[in-house]
């Protein structure tokens, strides 16, 4: 500033404001000023100068004074990078409004400079200038994440602490208010609303939350499970609902806990999962106390089919068509049955013949019964009903796997075939390379 | 929950995407629009036999991550580099495993034909390269033959890709070449084309009685349910007995996860005609050798999938087709993010050709699984479009008819000894 003021100083600056005010004055000598400096190719200099000097100066006027000389200098400039100006317009502006009586931080330049505009806004909001923040924020080009965003976060929790307002109206407001700006952290305000013993508004706040989860684990350790589990729900992601379910699982009676499952699919068939890995026979009481026979029963199938002994397996299929058959599922109920008595069965077959039976398919227990020739075939086809059909089918693999081809041919030829003889060849056929040949035994039987 | 998949993806993006920071909103996106589809929307063209050339590699040998195993048997003679990248062998390890990617060129050209056109077009290769490579004896010059000798490991490279693929057709070929696969496939146009739906009926009971394989059982007994809409009671009861008297008891659980998965179940709404027609997902005269329609795929059969990203491509996009959607299950949501205004581009008309500036670049995400031959469909819609659409395909799983089932079925019981 002194260079620029000081009488008679020879600076490019004073030269440059002298040019200015004799521009003003409509007066040829501020031609003869603005030559002198770019003759002595100072213009730059000059401008520069007095947009310095407009920063150091603290009374607006006189900063205009100034930054209207170096815009007047500029003018003869050929190549200027404004930004420079524009950036101290920026500032003075923001400085001039801090040094305002009413906030009064009378901050100069160099003070500024050192400070950093962040914390300048830091101190504003200390101050609770909340708005004045706000608009510097956005003046000066902070970007979204460090200005406005702070200014509201800190200005919400600000609020919380007000004891004067009711905790919905509050929530409302804060949330008006922040709806357009990103990235802030709800749960952050909600923190301090909990701190301050506002759970209510906690939660409210917590509801604007968009990150799932942040939101979850406030509201866990606010106690708060049972909106905990609902927000895990909605974020569709099935960690964090896991997480609520086992924390409720721990924390809560075990009949309040069965209650709050049961009120949402997504939980329940959560914790059914985890029963699933963990805890088979709770799995079964729960869709017990669901009401659900037919999930019920489709676990204990599920038992007797994980479980390697037959009496066990015996015990699960018994409950299964039970359940089956007062849920009126009849096809299932029969099935069932229809295994118990195979399993029996098989069971007595092992032991006898010392071959694995168990846990084969009906028409499966045939064919290896039929290769081996044995009776017991006739006695399982009649007490499971066994359509001919199929069975002539079963009789034809089995004396082909066997590699019986006398016998088969002689079935082929008794006429007395269910499916005709086509069946006959194309078993043989289908068998495998070696029996290519005997298969042609059998083309002679087609029409 | 089952068909909703789409829709809470789609949920979560927006969601996210609100909250993401000023400075990010202001990138580009890469793409113009995103496409979720869920598995459920199509059910039926899983289970078809896929027909394209790394569709039936995939159902018939198992591709995965990009790689196939065979038998290296038949691969004798071979050197090393070109097509099959593989270490040294081991003369204990029999079996030799081939990378499956576009960066040889030869297999980029053949992965998404239909594979009949495949066997003339390694010909017609071969047949150049052998002119290519007789040029030898017609290089008089230096320069002549300074100029064949630097294509000639172009050339070599070339013919032992050449010499894999040829093995590796012929392998297929070979399980092709038989009346099982022929029958079946002729029994899936039956099915898709709603033509005699019925026929199906004794040619799987044959299946049954033969104890096939329980997935390609399933797989034809899902695609009849589809195209019937449903079965009939006597149907319905009729294999459930026959499954498990055949398979097991364990599939009574199968059977309860397929009709959930809605592949197994009783009559409901006739739609399958209805969407047939109206989405030309069945056409007649398919050109396997030179296809004019992604029907190729399945000599006949559109997936639904591809269509309805086709019509994407037009200007009317889904307009008219509100109706439809209402067959096709789950929700259907439509939504369109807001690009902050920096980057709102226009797309420029490039003056003399009518073409667009930069093509479009469109995501299409599969929730639950798709298959080769989807992903060949969509690739021949690009290659349609002349450069103006591609598309980048992502999906959850790479399957197959039989291992989508796979994922289904029960796994036999535990028993003692």
């Amino acid at each position: 500033v002194e260079d620029v003021f000081a009488i008679g100083s020879e600076h490019p600056g004073a030269v440059l404001f002298d040019a200015y005010k004799e521009f003003e004055r409509k007066s040829a000598k501020a031609d003869e000023y603005i030559r002198i400096i770019r003759d002595g190719k100072k213009l730059g200099e000059a401008v520069d100068q007095c947009i310095a000097a407009a920063g150091a100066e603290l009374e607006p006027s006189y900063q205009r004074l100034l930054l209207r000389a170096s815009s007047f200098g500029k003018c003869f400039l050929d190549d200027f990078d404004s930004r420079h100006f524009v950036d101290m317009c920026h500032t003075l502006r923001a400085l001039n409004a801090i040094r305002d009586y009413r906030i009064a931080i009378p901050l100069t330049m160099v003070q500024f400079e050192k400070m950093t505009l962040a914390t300048l806004v830091d101190r504003l909001i200390l101050r609770r200038h909340y708005a004045l923040a706000m608009r510097i924020c956005k003046y000066m080009g902070l970007s979204e994440m460090e200005g406005e965003s702070r200014v509201l976060a800190h200005w919400a929790c600000y609020k919380v602490e007000q004891r004067g307002i009711d905790d919905h109206d509050l929530a409302r407001q804060i949330s008006s208010k922040l709806s357009d700006a990103r990235g802030i952290s709800y749960t952050d305000i909600a923190e301090k609303a909990t701190e301050c013993g506002r759970r209510s508004l906690a939660i409210e706040l917590l509801n604007y939350e968009p990150k799932a989860e942040k939101q979850v684990p406030i509201l866990m350790k606010m106690n708060e499970l049972s909106h905990a589990l609902q927000k895990a729900i909605e974020s569709g992601d099935t960690e964090l609902v896991y997480a609520v379910v086992l924390r409720m699982n721990e924390s809560m009676a075990r009949r309040d806990f069965l209650m709050a499952m049961q009120q949402s699919d997504i939980a329940f068939d959560l914790y059914l999962q985890m029963c699933r890995a963990k805890d088979r026979e709770q799995l079964k009481n729960l869709y017990e106390m669901a009401d659900k026979k037919v999930k019920k029963a489709s676990v204990c199938v599920e038992l007797s089919l994980r479980s390697p002994k037959v009496e066990d397996k015996l015990e699960e299929l018994d409950q299964a068509r039970d359940l089956y058959s007062i849920a009126k599922r009849s096809f299932e109920a029969k099935m069932t049955e229809d295994e118990i008595k195979l399993l029996d069965h098989q069971k007595m077959l092992e032991t006898k013949l010392g071959v694995k039976y168990v846990g084969l398919s009906l028409y499966e227990t045939l064919h290896r019964l039929l290769i081996r020739g044995s009776p017991f075939a006739e006695k399982l086809k009649s007490q499971f009903k066994v359509a001919d059909k199929r069975y002539w089918w079963l009789r034809i693999r089995a004396l082909t796997a066997a590699k019986k081809y006398n016998e088969l041919m002689v079935l082929a030829k008794s006429k007395k075939s269910p499916i005709g003889c086509e069946p006959f060849f194309q078993v043989v056929y289908d068998n495998g390379e070696g029996d290519v040949h005997e298969a042609k035994h059998f083309v002679g039987l087609l029409p | 929950p089952l068909f909703r998949s789409a829709k809470r993806v789609a949920d979560i993006m927006m969601r996210l995407r609100k909250d993401l920071p000023k400075d990010v909103e202001t990138v580009a996106p890469e793409f113009d629009s995103v496409v979720l589809l869920d598995r459920n929307v199509d059910l039926l063209s899983p289970l078809l036999t896929q027909l394209t050339y790394e569709g039936l590699l995939d159902e018939l040998f198992g591709v995965e991550n990009g790689r196939c195993k065979f038998s290296a048997d038949k691969f004798s003679g071979q050197s090393e580099g070109g097509g099959g990248r593989v270490p040294q062998q081991q003369p204990e390890n029999p079996t030799k495993t081939i990378m499956l990617n576009s960066s040889d060129d030869l297999y980029a050209e053949i992965r998404d034909l239909n594979f009949y056109a495949v066997g003339p077009l390694l010909n017609a290769k071969a047949k150049r390269i052998r002119e290519a490579f007789e040029e030898r004896h017609g290089a008089k010059t230096v320069g002549q033959i300074k100029q064949f000798v630097s294509k000639l490991s172009h050339i070599q490279g070339i013919r032992i890709s050449l010499s894999t693929y040829t093995t590796v057709t012929a392998l297929l070929k070979e399980k092709i070449e038989n009346s099982e696969f022929i029958d079946r496939v002729s029994m899936e146009q039956d099915v898709f084309r709603a033509v005699d739906v019925d026929r199906i009926h004794p040619f799987v009971e044959q299946l049954m009685c033969m104890r096939a394989p329980l997935a390609n059982v399933l797989r034809l007994i899902c695609a009849q349910c589809t195209a019937s809409n449903g079965f009939k009671q006597k149907v319905y009861d009729f294999y459930r007995k026959e499954i498990i008297q055949t398979y097991g008891y364990e599939h009574l659980r199968t059977l309860e996860r397929l009709e959930e998965a809605g592949l197994y179940r009783l009559q409901g709404p006739k739609v399958y005609n209805t969407i047939r027609k109206t989405m030309r997902l069945t056409v007649e005269d398919v050109n396997e050798q030179n296809p004019n329609d992604l029907s190729y795929v399945h000599s006949g059969y559109a997936p639904l999938t591809a269509r309805l990203v086709q019509c994407l491509t037009k200007p009317e996009k889904w307009r008219g087709l509100e109706e439809l959607f209402k067959y096709i299950p789950g929700p259907t949501v439509d939504r369109l993010q807001e690009l902050h205004p920096s980057i709102q581009k226009r797309r420029g008309l490039v003056p003399q050709s009518g073409t667009y500036e930069n093509p479009r670049l469109i995501l299409v995400v599969f929730l639950g699984g798709c298959t080769f031959a989807e992903i060949s469909a969509l690739r021949f819609l690009a290659q349609q479009e002349e450069g103006q659409t591609d598309f980048i395909v992502a999906t959850t799983k790479l399957l197959n008819g039989n291992t989508f089932l796979e994922t289904l079925i029960e796994p036999p019981p535990l028993c003692p000894m």
